[in-house]
């Protein structure tokens, strides 16, 4: 268990395939995080970020309505910590430009997961 | 218009797609045929050659020497005629014959008065055009210069074959580099998948495992979730549209009660197929409603029976699913006290993955639940 003092990181998680969405949901609120979404495509994950500015994200690397590019380049703008998980081996050449990202191959265990969200939020401390 | 007249327009549309098979109309000049016009000229010392196809409307040189001109309408073809003459056709005098004294080529530049032109011929026998030879004063050729015009017009044909033949050997390579591109396509696409159904798999896993008491409830319920996704995909058709019959995936989750005396289902609606990205989610939340009446809800006693209706309206060019699920004659029910699976999946997954709007009551009869989602008409997967 991972519990934060005081208030609870706020990640936002795209990915599109809803039983893997919520699963993510679950295990991060279990370890005591917010969740912001899950969205299943950009557009809303874009709508979402218009007023709000979450701590990190996990991002899939495809959406229904194409790859997370978009949500990935303005949260790179905002200076947002993410990480992408994808199945898709080759949509790293299609998201060349945030190679140097944290890409996690789906499946892994959410703890795995979990793992490498607060590797991510020490690291922008 | 001309060749109307001459020719019944069945085997004229036949011919034109005879031409049309040597996929040589508007290609640039080749020096086999350019050769060839040479020789001809040479050989029939005339300062014009021509290999001439005739087309709908023009009649397009191959090659020329003498000439310098690509095409021309075809009323300014002589080969039209000669074409449709067996063998090898000669005028001596342009001026003197009824049917091209009237020639612009002829009564005008560059008053061309000497024509010979040998057919050119598939080998199933039809006519594509001419080769010929012309020039500005009337003659005839000898016996040689005829003999000669003929066999060369038999090696246009042959280079015209030949080049065919290229032309199709290189649509088959083109083709077959395609169903390679298509297949590794393929081949990506379903590692992909897999990878995503082993981590929605894992997703299950979570879900059940937390909404279990323990191993033994865990295990039952996840390898019958397993089950009923499995059987959903076997009704999946295998072409690219991978559809099944909405009826079909709720008869295979109710087919344990169609033995029944009494009916313990009805199911009501026209023949709608499901698309993969609706028919799993739909099965899915089909076997969580099925499990839960036979524990809980109308299924748990002998009188009790369910009812499965759907119904598809379009509206703005949006085909949308209605379905509905209402139970009957079961135990009075209440609204769990936690979240369970079933109850994720009907109002957080059906949401997410189909954007469908859901609706669950608990009522004194028994379970009602309806779903409203648009028909998935287009594919993720690269058309093929």
């Amino acid at each position: 268990m991972t519990k934060f003092v005081g208030t609870m990181p706020l990640v936002l998680v795209l990915e599109d395939e809803a039983l893997i969405a919520l699963n993510l949901q679950d295990e991060l609120q279990d370890e005591g995080y917010e969740v912001a979404g899950p969205f299943t495509d950009c557009s809303a994950a874009l709508d979402w970020l218009q007023t709000t500015t979450p701590d990190m994200a996990i991002l899939d690397a495809t959406l229904n309505d194409g790859s997370c590019h978009s949500v990935a380049a303005e949260l790179s703008r905002r200076g947002v910590p993410f990480l992408i998980y994808s199945g898709y081996q080759e949509d790293r050449q299609l998201l060349a430009e945030f190679r140097h990202i944290t890409w996690i191959e789906k499946p892994v265990p959410a703890a795995v997961l979990v793992q490498e969200c607060q590797h991510l939020l020490v690291g922008c401390d | 218009m001309l060749q109307d007249k001459i020719l019944p327009p069945q085997t004229e549309s036949d011919r034109l797609a005879a031409l049309r098979s040597y996929r040589v109309l508007d290609t640039p000049p080749e020096p086999a045929f350019d050769e060839l016009v040479q020789l001809a000229a040479r050989a029939c010392q005339a300062p014009i050659a021509l290999i001439s196809l005739i087309d709908e409307r023009r009649q397009w040189f191959k090659a020329e020497v003498g000439l310098g001109m690509r095409e021309t309408p075809l009323d300014r073809s002589i080969c039209l005629t000669a074409m449709l003459q067996p063998g090898l056709t000669i005028v001596p005098d342009l001026t003197e014959d009824p049917r091209f004294a009237r020639n612009p080529l002829v009564t005008g530049e560059p008053h061309l008065r000497f024509y010979a032109g040998a057919v050119l011929r598939t080998p199933d026998g039809v006519p594509l055009g001419a080769l010929c030879v012309l020039d500005c004063v009337p003659r005839d050729l000898t016996g040689d210069q005829a003999y000669t015009l003929q066999t060369l017009a038999r090696q246009v044909m042959s280079q015209l074959e030949l080049r065919r033949a290229l032309a199709e050997r290189d649509e088959v390579l083109e083709a077959s580099q395609q169903i390679e591109q298509r297949q590794t396509l393929l081949v990506r696409e379903l590692h992909h998948r897999v990878k995503n159904t082993l981590a929605t798999v894992q997703g299950l896993v979570g879900a059940t495992g937390r909404s279990s008491g323990s191993f033994k409830e865990f295990y039952h319920s996840f390898s019958n979730r397993i089950a009923s996704v499995a059987k959903t995909h076997n009704l999946l058709t295998e072409d690219y549209w991978q559809t099944a019959p909405l009826r079909e995936i709720a008869l295979t989750e109710l087919k344990p009660f169609a033995e029944s005396r009494r009916p313990r289902f009805m199911l009501i609606g026209p023949l709608v197929e499901l698309s993969a990205d609706l028919a799993v989610p739909v099965g899915m939340a089909l076997h969580e409603l099925t499990t839960n009446a036979v524990r809980y809800g109308a299924l748990s006693v002998p009188t009790g029976y369910v009812r499965v209706q759907w119904s598809v309206e379009e509206n703005g060019g949006v085909r949308k699913l209605h379905l509905e699920w209402r139970e009957f004659g079961g135990p009075c029910v209440r609204e769990p006290q936690h979240q369970g699976f079933g109850t994720a999946l009907l109002q957080r997954v059906l949401p997410m993955q189909c954007r469908a709007e859901v609706e669950v009551q608990y009522g004194r009869e028994g379970l009602q639940f309806q779903m409203d989602a648009p028909l998935v008409e287009q594919r993720l997967v690269p058309a093929y």
